[in-house]
């Protein structure tokens, strides 16, 4: 009887499930939330090709950079929701600003559902192009090439349909995530696991500062 | 005593010191140009693994360990810690005079750290993760606060994080032998290779980042962290392919370079021709730049493509890639003070707002003017002595590629005759002359000229030292 590894298969099922919320999706908070459940997907992928504690790394790495980036958000919503002369901004209409969801049209059902046809496309090309990876990495499983291809595409397609700041860093994480999931069945090392948690954590820093970066007090 | 711990955790530490110290920023700025010079005069005093000549008990050893990895900073690569700790200290030093904000002096520091971590962590491709970093930490100065993020500074992080996943991958599929000719894995690795690269260092076709930062953000903090990041990431790459003995013997590499440098500086010289924003004129200049280092360091090629033996390495024509450095690194740091100089005074670099600038910042003109010349390799200026190096080393092996090149830096030339016939031309009928730079910034960009005449007419006396610094 065919034997299946259900693991792998449903570290798949989250980052496909999370990488399309954080490309359809307008809101920052199902980003972020999303954004967390796709470092699950990636720790159950990585975690029988890296020791558990490397792994663990890597998820506590992007959970992290989603508590950064929340955290710089929720401190814009509560300096701008009430202006200099007194009055104040409904919280609801800035966390649907522009400058949170991605760009203009972003929010549209039309602007969402280009984007989920897009993604699909990119999706189907990507699996397409998974087995292909898995000669040229041969310790690559089937279940880690498809969710690696998932999102390296899906990132760099949320990096084309947007110049705002949160969603450029979120398509660079997806981006990055993907990447982390060949890189750790290439080189199984502690300091590329270290350094590359402190680059996720270092975009979340930089999306944070670049959210906030006119709020600022001005420079000399 | 390691020499990691001088060259990369000291000045990491002390800019992490000085981000909490910022509000002494004249302080900062002249204890931070200290520290680079003594580090760059370490660097050239100091013998690495050997006892030191003045106290003999004590040896600086060439190697950190973290993590299982190395860093090793040895006795070879003093010259390369020279050079940048160097040119770290002209732009520092040049940062009080630009008001290019507070943060500029801590990141240059922490900047110069990480990419000298990069040259020295083994193995090499882990350069890349560190790059990236630097890249990150210099976000703060791209950016700074009190104005929304521009355009330019998230397209910069998007390629410097695209970039490093690619080299990262092709460092780990590139084989230490491989066989003749290469098969497709290998192939495949180099196309990685070549794109991680083209997307760290702005080569066509993706240079638009390099542009827009130049035209949106102050544009000395601009061209300082992008000459840094290119002459780290030109030494790392030049580097990697030298480690590999049959990449360095692999002809079609040299051409791609070749192709790609001709290029950009056909590319940027044409563009910077018909430019009408000064930023976006830098941006353009910093293409020339790039193209120049790519096309000195394809004159490296086995001589092999000359008609002689496969193996040996033309070294002098490499030099030249060194050559570049210091004259580049001069009258680009010159042109970005004086183009600060000028965005302090006006609302922005469009040629309609600088007209007639000459006669009220006369020192700044002539600055922004000898670096523009400079690097149109314009006869006595520093440029040309290397411009017409390649162009001679260039016309033995491809005599057209030499034409398109000089048609580019032509192209650069039309910009600079251009921009003076701008800056000259006042709107008043007949203008008052003025000086309103303050004295520190005359200074400055007087020594900078003075410094590009005599490196341009005594070529001989620095470019045998830099040339040597081929390995």
């Amino acid at each position: 009887m065919l034997e299946i590894d259900w693991l792998p298969l449903m570290g798949v099922l989250l980052v496909i499930a999370s990488s399309f919320t954080l490309l359809i999706n307008p809101a920052w908070q199902t980003s972020l939330v999303a954004l967390s459940i796709q470092y699950l997907g990636v720790f159950i992928l990585v975690s029988n090709v890296l020791p558990l504690g490397i792994a663990a790394v890597k998820l506590v790495a992007g959970w992290m950079a989603g508590i950064v980036l929340a955290m710089s958000i929720s401190g814009l919503l509560r300096r701008v929701a009430v202006l200099p002369d007194g009055s104040a901004i409904p919280r609801d209409s800035l966390g649907q600003s522009d400058s949170l969801a991605g760009s203009p049209g972003w929010q549209t059902r039309s602007g969402c559902a280009f984007r989920l046809l897009t993604g699909l496309l990119v999706g189907m090309a990507g699996l397409s192009l998974a087995p292909q990876l898995t000669v040229w990495v041969p310790k690559l499983s089937n279940e880690q090439a498809w969710g690696s291809v998932i999102l390296l595409g899906v990132g760099l397609l949320q990096l084309g349909f947007t110049i705002q700041p949160l969603r450029t860093i979120l398509g660079l994480l997806t981006f990055l995530a993907g990447f982390e999931i060949i890189y750790a069945t290439a080189e199984p090392s502690a300091l590329v696991a270290g350094l590359l948690a402190v680059i996720n954590l270092g975009l979340a820093l930089a999306g944070a500062y670049l959210l906030m970066v006119d709020a600022l007090e001005e420079s000399a | 005593m390691n020499s990691a711990t001088i060259w990369i955790l000291v000045p990491i530490f002390v800019g992490g010191v000085f981000f909490v110290l910022q509000r002494f920023e004249k302080a900062l700025v002249l204890a931070g140009t200290g520290l680079v010079v003594l580090l760059a005069l370490m660097a050239w005093f100091l013998p690495i693994g050997e006892a030191l000549p003045f106290l003999p008990s004590i040896t600086i050893q060439d190697t950190l360990f973290v993590l299982g990895r190395q860093f090793i900073l040895s006795d070879t690569d003093r010259p390369y810690l020279f050079l940048i700790y160097l040119m770290v200290a002209i732009w520092l030093g040049g940062s009080a005079a630009a008001r290019s904000g507070k943060y500029l002096v801590p990141v240059g520091l922490i900047v110069s750290g990480l990419l000298t971590a990069a040259l020295a962590v083994e193995p090499t491709l882990y350069a890349a993760l560190l790059i990236e970093m630097a890249a990150l930490v210099s976000i703060p100065v791209l950016a700074p606060p009190g104005r929304p993020a521009s355009r330019g500074v998230l397209r910069f992080i998007t390629f410097q994080t695209l970039g490093m996943p690619f080299i990262l991958l092709s460092g780990w599929l590139l084989p230490g032998v491989v066989s003749d000719p290469p098969s497709q894995p290998v192939m495949t690795a180099i196309v990685l290779l070549l794109l991680g690269f083209a997307l760290l260092m702005a080569i066509f076709p993706f240079h638009s980042w390099l542009i827009s930062l130049a035209g949106e953000v102050n544009p000395y903090s601009a061209a300082f962290i992008f000459f840094l990041i290119l002459s780290t990431v030109s030494i790392f790459g030049v580097d990697f392919i030298n480690r590999l003995e049959w990449l360095r013997g692999f002809a079609p590499l040299y051409s791609i370079l070749r192709l790609l440098g001709i290029l950009m500086i056909f590319t940027g010289g044409l563009w910077a021709a018909f430019q009408r924003h000064l930023g976006r004129m830098l941006g353009y200049a910093m293409l020339v730049i790039v193209g120049s280092s790519l096309l000195a360091s394809s004159l490296g090629a086995p001589v092999a493509d000359l008609g002689a033996n496969a193996s040996a390495i033309a070294s002098p024509a490499t030099g030249l890639f060194f050559a570049f450095f210091l004259p580049n690194g001069l009258a680009l740091a010159t042109w970005a003070l004086s183009l600060s100089i000028f965005r302090n005074q006006t609302e922005n670099l469009t040629y309609r707002s600088v007209q007639g600038l000459a006669y009220t910042l006369p020192v700044a003109s002539a600055g922004l003017l000898a670096a523009h010349f400079s690097l149109a390799s314009l006869p006595l200026l520093a440029g040309f002595p290397l411009y017409s190096a390649m162009f001679s080393s260039l016309s033995h092996s491809a005599p057209s590629a030499v034409f398109l090149a000089m048609l580019g830096v032509g192209g650069l030339l039309a910009g600079a005759l251009r921009t003076l016939a701008v800056l000259i031309t006042s709107p008043n009928e007949s203008p008052a002359w003025s000086m309103t730079e303050t004295r520190l910034q005359a200074i400055l960009i007087v020594a900078a000229i003075i410094l590009l005449f005599v490196m341009g007419l005594f070529p001989q006396l620095y470019l045998p030292l830099l040339s040597e610094l081929i390995p």
